[in-house]
């Protein structure tokens, strides 16, 4: 099937065609501002997002998808994610401004050791703690937190949920033994997507 | 010249207005969320399935391990699957013409790579570090990097595209000489199921494939693929040079061109192995190396074959390890019709044939480790042995041969690399890479990079870096009795230098910036010659030559598919002696890609403008300037899993020639018109 072969002329392209081509160009640009786009703004776009903006969305998730005891989170009307050792997340914590998780207000807070940490639902242990882990997790586990991490090893030394940095995708991993251990309850949407599940 | 000139300002004010355009639109759209809530989705919104799906922008070849494109240690450019399959790339080649600085010259046989003004007519893609999932794709005769329709693998299966610039030798050795190119393919979960294509274009080309994929669970994974296309080409081909031989100057049915590619990969759990076959014949139109014009006898056939075991484990998230053994296998096969008709005798013609096979294996053991939080470490040993390296070339009958020519080597490399957080805005990287050759003996290269993130979006690195590139069997040792080509057994390698700057900012969540300076220095480039005693061509150390110049980029990824890219390239290589301009080398390259979502996700507009400057040629003409339209309208029909789409390459039919080599008699071969692509995908 040849819908057009390449002919012999050696003709400079007319300047008519050249000017066709650039409004061409412009018409797109300009149909694609009046708005032509817009309406696709549901779609779901890879945009170029770096690692801790997508493990920031993550967290988010999980307030959504995990349930705390009836007696109700650490700080009634908030509910707050605690930040442990070296903040690697730059400012994608600022997207946690003014959001609402279970109809509470969301509250970072930064702690430099584990014995400063107070009053929080969701704990992120960051890289830097990885020497101390299972000092922190001995500590953390007891009360009623949500451990979260980007460690390997992180939920078969006690940890609940690992996230994971895979093939340029962000995946994570549950251990439901010690979430619920802690009292805490993770929906099986949630357990349906883990990459694995530590019963 | 004026026209040119008045032609060129013309492209490049559509091309600033486009952009210019686009940018206030796009800040009406950030705007307008904030007066109705929560309409933007963002990550924040997504759900845990989309997030999954997400991909974060990072790079692997830079360093051999996975990092993020802002703390790489070279200036790197990332093509998607997402843009393969929106600007409707055929091949490599279609796919890296699209990326910032990089040109590419086709002689209707291979497609040659250039990058930051470099690319020697004759040199067959020599200067450039091909790998496929990390694997090394340049043979070990031509040491060529395969980017056509000879590439193995259907550029429909790849993942990502990563284009490094600059010296890589530090890590990878010989061939990472201008830059490294690493083809990832995608996971068998990234399929899940089966895929069928089929594609039908001008030239009577046809394509088709079949594939599945599945991760099964336990850590298994599987994919298969196999490919097939066959092209006609062009049916006649016109070329002035030829106009007084009776054949009218006009090459019929001479462009053939016909591949197939096959795809096994197991994965399981920190396993995984790779398996390629693939083979392209293509006939030759051009009646280059003195052949007979208008025959389709003609052709030649690259065969690329490997095997690929490796196994990468964490002991902890401080260390990894990763091992690799690998067998590959090249064979080259030309066929070259000679009229050797003495004269007043009957007309005699003899088939020349040209054979290679190139067998090499070896391994590579590498760790990385972090210590004290700031240092990571990579050191690896890599070996080669280059099994056969047979160059053979006889007249089929009457049976004479010219050549037969086997060698063995071998190669040995370690290298060592620093990642250094000095602070917690500044990396460090330094990388040096010691490589052992039987031939010529040994080479050291470092590599530095000083990274500096003053500000969140803000990125300046500093860049310098050595590399070599070790002359092939084929520069050593190809002679063809002494009928167009003679040996050199005295080449030495190349060595290049590169000084570097990049400045990149991130902007208004959308945009990306980058801004960048280099000069390289290379001496002894190994380059054809014609030796004037004899009028043989030869591949000597005869050049020393420079390049400088800067690049501008402006990118931006807006919600709902909308994205666009617009580059600037100025560079000058030059004769380092004599101060005059290189061959195939345009000043200028711009280059404007915008895809438009025209319905919600179903349909996509991809489109293409390209613009590179005049080129000289080999006997000092000029190509003319060269601007290239192309436009792909994909879209996902009604009917689940069937996606459709249609594809016209060079839109305005613009009429445009790249240099030919001193095989060619042609001293500019003029390159195709418009031509189109239909193209369906289903999935189940």
């Amino acid at each position: 099937m040849t819908l057009t072969s390449a002919t012999d002329k050696l003709l400079p392209r007319p300047a008519c065609l050249q000017r066709l081509a650039g409004a061409l160009m412009l018409l797109f640009a300009l149909w694609g501002g009046t708005g032509c786009w817009s309406v696709s703004a549901a779609a779901a776009s890879p945009p170029a997002s770096s690692e801790y903006q997508v493990k920031a969305a993550f967290l988010y998730n999980f307030m959504k998808f995990v349930e705390w005891p009836s007696d109700g989170l650490a700080t009634p009307g908030t509910i707050c994610l605690g930040i442990l050792g070296r903040d690697p997340f730059d400012d994608a914590l600022d997207e946690f401004k003014g959001k609402l998780a279970k109809g509470r207000k969301v509250v970072v807070l930064h702690f430099r050791s584990v014995e400063e940490v107070k009053g929080c639902d969701i704990l992120f242990i960051c890289p830097s703690e990885k020497g101390r882990l299972s000092q922190i997790l001995k500590l953390a586990n007891n009360s009623r937190m949500l451990t979260v991490a980007d460690q390997e090893g992180f939920c078969e030394a006690g940890g609940m949920i690992n996230l994971l940095f895979i093939k340029n995708r962000v995946g994570f991993e549950v251990n439901v033994a010690a979430a619920s251990r802690a009292k805490l309850r993770v929906s099986s949407q949630l357990l349906k997507l883990a990459r694995n599940v530590f019963e | 010249m004026q026209q040119r000139l008045a032609g060129m300002l013309r492209f490049l004010w559509t091309l600033a207005a486009s952009f210019l355009i686009l940018i206030p639109v796009s800040l009406c759209r950030a705007e307008t969320p904030a007066a109705d809530q929560d309409v933007k989705p963002d990550l924040m919104e997504m759900s845990v399935e989309e997030l999954m799906r997400v991909e974060v922008a990072t790079v692997f070849g830079a360093s051999k391990f996975e990092q993020q494109v802002t703390e790489a240690p070279a200036s790197v450019s990332i093509v998607s699957a997402d843009d393969i399959r929106k600007y409707g790339y055929r091949t490599l080649a279609d796919a890296l013409r699209s990326v910032r600085g990089i040109y590419v010259t086709y002689d209707r046989n291979y497609n040659y790579l250039g990058v930051r003004g470099f690319d020697r007519p004759g040199d067959l893609n020599t200067r450039v570090l091909l790998l496929v999932d990390g694997h090394r794709i340049n043979d070990n005769i031509f040491e060529s990097a395969p980017i056509g329709t000879e590439f193995p693998v259907d550029v429909e299966l790849i993942d990502r595209i990563e284009v490094i610039r600059g010296p890589s030798s530090s890590l990878y050795g010989t061939n990472a000489f201008f830059g490294v190119v690493n083809v990832i393919t995608k996971r068998p979960g990234a399929l899940d199921g089966v895929q069928l294509a089929t594609a039908a274009g001008s030239f009577e080309t046809w394509n088709g494939r079949a594939s599945f994929g599945k991760e099964l669970g336990n850590g298994l994974g599987i994919l298969l693929s196999g490919s097939v296309m066959q092209s006609e080409g062009a049916d006649r081909l016109y070329y002035s040079e030829f106009d007084n031989d009776g054949s009218g100057g006009t090459a019929r049915h001479a462009d053939g061109d016909q591949n197939y590619q096959l795809l096994a990969k197991l994965s399981y759990r920190d396993f995984s192995l790779t398996g390629v076959l693939a083979s392209r014949e293509k006939r030759i139109p051009t009646a280059s190396f003195d052949t007979v014009f208008d025959t389709t006898q003609t052709r030649t056939t690259d065969g690329h074959g490997f095997l690929d075991l490796k196994y990468a484990h964490s002991f902890d998230s401080d260390t990894e390890l990763t091992a690799r053994a690998f067998y590959d296998s090249y064979r080259y096969d030309g066929s070259y019709l000679y009229d050797r008709t003495e004269p007043d005798a009957p007309p005699s013609f003899v088939l020349n044939k040209d054979q290679a096979w190139g067998n090499w294996w070896g391994g590579e053991l590498q760790v990385t480790r972090t210590f004290f939080d700031r240092h990571k470490v990579t050191a690896g040993v890599e070996h080669r042995s280059n099994s056969r390296q047979h160059q053979r070339n006889y007249d089929a009958d009457p049976f004479f041969e010219y050549l037969d020519d086997k060698r063995s080597s071998a190669n040995w490399a370690l290298y060592l690399q620093d990642e250094i957080r000095i602070s917690d805005s500044l990396i460090l990287s330094a990388g040096l890479r010691h490589d052992r050759y039987q031939s010529f003996g040994g080479t050291t290269n470092p590599r530095l990079a000083l990274i500096y993130r003053p500000l969140e979006g803000t990125v300046f690195k500093l860049l310098y870096g050595q590399a070599f590139r070790a002359p092939g069997a084929f520069e050593y040792y190809y002679s063809d009795g002494g009928q167009t080509t003679k040996a050199n057994p005295a080449l030495k390698p190349e060595q290049i230098r590169t000084y570097e700057m990049v400045y990149e900012q991130y902007f208004l969540k959308q945009y990306r910036s980058s801004l960048s300076g280099f000069y390289y220095r290379i001496n002894d480039l190994i380059s054809q010659r014609i030796d004037d005693g004899d009028g043989l061509i030869q591949f000597a150390n005869v050049e020393d030559v420079e390049a400088r110049g800067g690049e501008l980029e402006l990118e931006g990824t807006w919600d709902g598919g909308l994205k666009g890219r617009l580059s600037y390239t100025y560079q000058r290589a030059t004769d380092a002696d004599t101060g005059a301009v290189l061959s195939n080398s345009p000043r200028h390259l711009a280059k404007f890609n915008l895809v438009l979502p025209l319905l919600r996700d179903r349909l996509f507009l991809g489109f293409e403008e390209q613009y590179q400057s005049s080129r000289i040629s080999l006997a000092g003409n000029r190509t003319g300037a060269a601007y290239l339209s192309n436009a792909t309208l994909s879209c996902r029909t009604a009917l689940p899993g069937l996606e459709l789409s249609l594809s016209g390459y060079n839109l305005f039919d613009y009429r445009y020639r790249d240099p030919g080599a001193a095989e060619h008699v042609q001293d500019m071969i003029r390159q195709d018109g418009r031509s189109f692509r239909a193209k369906l995908d289903y999935r189940f």
